[in-house]
């Protein structure tokens, strides 16, 4: 039985230190805007705004009922927009270089800041009270803002933990998975349980990793089990140049070389784990709580499927998932903008969005709260206490304006370095290091 | 008083108009389209520019960069290998079709047809169909090789067969273009040079290198240079097949510009690599311009 302890989460989230102070018990934590402030949030609105978005058929299918339920509460139209995931920075940029952005973008906590230093989101100050930004964990709120003012608000996180397939484990013989966080398997352990799943000739790759384009930062899940870092406290060293790091790395590429990883999931192209694992051709991958809805829909009755913890080293680590949303510098209809974005994380609607999408919320009114999941609730627990090891330093990198360039840098010199037998950890660790110093450098 | 000078001077008034209606669209979309965005990255080009925001005066220096740029020196590498290797195997293939083709047969109209239809696909759309067949894990090709007991191929994972899935789709891509520029210089061929050499007893071969080949010289020629410049363009079907993975190894001029000006914001840099693919392209041009020119005046 699952011992759940979200509070540690909310240390987790709430000690990063990344410049957001919390206002003690200043509000209730409805995230609602004080009445008789500039902008009430509940007089009726005209016009439209565009919501620009990637997602899940659960994931759409929310947002449009809370732009049903906005638009019958205040009048004001929003269409949500759907891009491909793959394709939403790239046209958001466009859109943004052709002076036609949407009012509105869905938006990872990791991009956040690179837009709003380059000035392209709207300061939403006029339509928040000071207050507003209590209603949320402390780092997600923090990475909604730039020097202070808020450019849109935290909408929900994810994060990863381990999918396996029961009928391979069985036929592997392998009968006990880890059902606490303390009992995660240790690297060690993990390589034991690939190699018994190898052995059984099940026709499929043992495990895959989920560090693909956009996602490639969730590498830093084995760096920081090892107990390694990228950047130093003032997120302008890079620290990977250490025996951590190069454990972590060596660690990564053996399970290529050894035959444990599919060797075609790699880093730079599109081909992601949870697409393959409904086919069994992949037994275990690492994968984020978002995708439980679209796996169990691909899955359906073909085989049996379950969550364990994410292996550790030195300690359990996790990443910071998650999005947000973001009011554009160019909204035609800013007021509608600013609006619909805290209607979503009301509340009720980030519960219900929650709830449908199997992602975590991220109000400090809902950490504690039970959720009804709609699919699979059991294995969501297996995240919500993962989510408890997200290392503070990594979601302070994680949210650092710099991180899309650090992100980059994984894509390509990752890729290089798994596909490639005869690259050295060295060259890979002096390729990280240049890639992520120039990216810094850009955004200095 | 009209006089002749009014006539003349009215009547090439007139002409020029004309001429300025007639070419104007023209002029507009190649204005619009080409020229001012051709200004534009040689603008770019000399600054440090993330796509929005402001725009940095840098120079010279991303020139400098390139040339200090790793990355940079293997995607020229692979695009010269990727030229190649792709442009004879799409001239002969191309070639053969047309040779094949070109003679009464059943079903020849619809066989012709077939081999252009992947030149109307879109390469986006041939390079999806093709990443499902290549897939190494769920892929019928792997799944056909297994099936006759041949081992099967990481199409993705190791960069040499990335490289030659590129290779394979890109051709068939091109072949239906190839073929039906030498069939229309087959058909240009006269029938009495046939019926000359049959009365000669010449042999299939013979007539082949002594009467098509040579007079095929022209078509191969324009063939040959205008597949070298689609090459060094070639991005669509590496964008969605290997996104110029592993590692760089299908990491080509244009791919490398585009991830650069796309997914590092380093739209200046990407402007100067675009710079230098124009600058290679422009030179290939030009070799086929003065060549062609001076057969024409032999």
């Amino acid at each position: 039985m699952l011992h759940l302890d979200r509070r540690s989460f909310v240390k987790a989230m709430g000690v990063t230190g990344i410049g957001v102070t919390l206002a003690a018990c200043s509000t209730d934590g409805s995230g609602e805007v004080s009445k008789g402030g500039k902008a009430a949030s509940t007089g009726k609105l005209s016009g439209t705004a565009t919501l620009t978005t990637w997602g899940a058929s659960e994931e759409i299918a929310a947002f449009k009922k809370i732009a049903a339920a906005f638009k019958a509460a205040r009048g004001a139209g929003v269409k949500i927009e759907v891009l491909p995931y793959d394709q939403i920075r790239t046209v958001i940029d466009r859109r943004l270089q052709a002076n036609q952005a949407p009012d509105l973008f869905r938006v990872s906590y990791t991009d956040v800041r690179g837009y709003a230093a380059s000035g392209a989101l709207a300061d939403l100050s006029e339509y928040m009270d000071p207050s507003y930004g209590n209603a949320f964990l402390p780092a997600l709120w923090g990475a909604m803002t730039l020097d202070g003012k808020p450019v849109g608000v935290p909408h929900q996180t994810d994060t990863s933990a381990l999918a396996y397939n029961k009928q391979h484990f069985q036929a592997a013989g392998i009968t006990e998975v880890p059902s606490r966080l303390e009992g995660a398997w240790t690297w060690e352990q993990f390589v034991e349980v690939l190699k018994k799943l190898k052995a059984a000739n099940l026709g499929a790759a043992p495990f895959a990793f989920n560090y693909q384009l956009f996602g490639a930062y969730r590498w830093f899940n084995t760096l920081y089990q090892t107990g390694g870092s990228v950047l130093d406290d003032s997120l302008k060293k890079v620290t990977l140049d250490t025996p951590q790091a190069r454990k972590a790395l060596e660690f990564t590429k053996s399970l290529y070389t050894q035959g444990l990883h599919a060797p075609s999931v790699l880093v730079k192209r599109p081909t992601y784990p949870d697409d393959i694992f409904p086919t069994q051709k992949i037994s275990m991958i690492q994968t984020g709580d978002f995708l439980i809805p679209s796996l169990e829909a691909a899955i359906k009755n073909k085989f049996e499927w379950g969550v364990t913890y994410l292996m550790r080293d030195t300690g359990a680590a996790t990443d910071l998932g998650g999005n947000g949303v973001v009011v554009t510098q160019q909204a035609k209809n800013k007021e509608v903008a600013a609006e619909f974005a805290k209607f979503l994380v009301t509340k009720e609607n980030m519960t219900m969005f929650c709830e449908q999408t199997g992602e975590l919320p991220v109000r400090k009114d809902l950490v504690n709260a039970k959720l009804n999941y709609a699919v699979r609730p059991e294995l969501m627990a297996v995240f919500q206490k993962q989510a408890t090891t997200m290392p503070s330093a990594l979601v302070k990198v994680s949210t650092a304006p710099a991180f899309p360039g650090i992100n980059q840098a994984l894509v390509d010199n990752m890729d290089q370095y798994l596909s490639n037998a005869s690259s050295t950890t060295d060259s890979v660790i002096q390729g990280l290091t240049a890639s992520i110093e120039k990216a810094l450098k850009a955004q200095a | 008083m009209v006089t002749l000078r009014t006539v003349r001077s009215t009547g090439a008034r007139t002409e020029r108009m004309a001429g300025l209606i007639l070419a104007g669209p023209a002029l507009l979309v190649f204005t619009v389209f080409m020229f001012v965005p051709l200004m534009l990255t040689f603008w770019y080009s000399l600054h440090r520019y993330r796509g929005f925001g402001t725009m940095q005066w840098l120079g010279a220096q991303n020139f400098v960069e390139i040339f200090h740029d790793n990355t940079f020196w293997r995607a020229l590498i692979n695009t010269v290998l990727f030229t190649a290797v792709s442009v004879p195997l799409g001239v002969v293939l191309g070639l053969g079709g047309a040779l094949l083709l070109n003679r009464a047969m059943p079903g020849r109209t619809l066989f012709r047809a077939l081999f252009y239809v992947p030149v109307v696909i879109s390469g986006v759309a041939s390079g999806v169909i093709f990443l499902r067949l290549f897939d190494p894990l769920i892929g019928l090709i792997n799944q056909l090789l297994g099936s006759v007991g041949l081992p099967t191929v990481d199409w993705q994972g190791n960069g040499k067969a990335a490289l030659v899935s590129i290779i394979v789709v890109t051709t068939w891509q091109g072949v239906g273009f190839g073929m039906v520029v030498y069939l229309a210089g087959l058909q240009g061929i006269p029938r009495e040079l046939y019926e000359v050499a049959a009365l000669d007893g010449a042999t299939g071969w013979q007539r082949f290198r002594l009467i098509i080949w040579p007079l095929l010289g022209p078509t191969t020629f324009f063939l040959v240079v205008y597949s070298i410049i689609v090459s060094f363009q070639v991005f669509d079907v590496v964008y969605v097949m290997t996104r110029g993975g592993p590692g760089t190894s299908t990491t080509f001029l244009v791919q490398y510009a585009y991830d650069q000006g796309f997914n590092q914001r380093r739209q200046g840099y990407a402007a100067a690599i675009g710079v230098i693919i124009y600058l290679i392209v422009l030179l290939f041009t030009i070799a086929q311009w003065r060549l062609s020119r001076r057969r024409d005046a032999a």
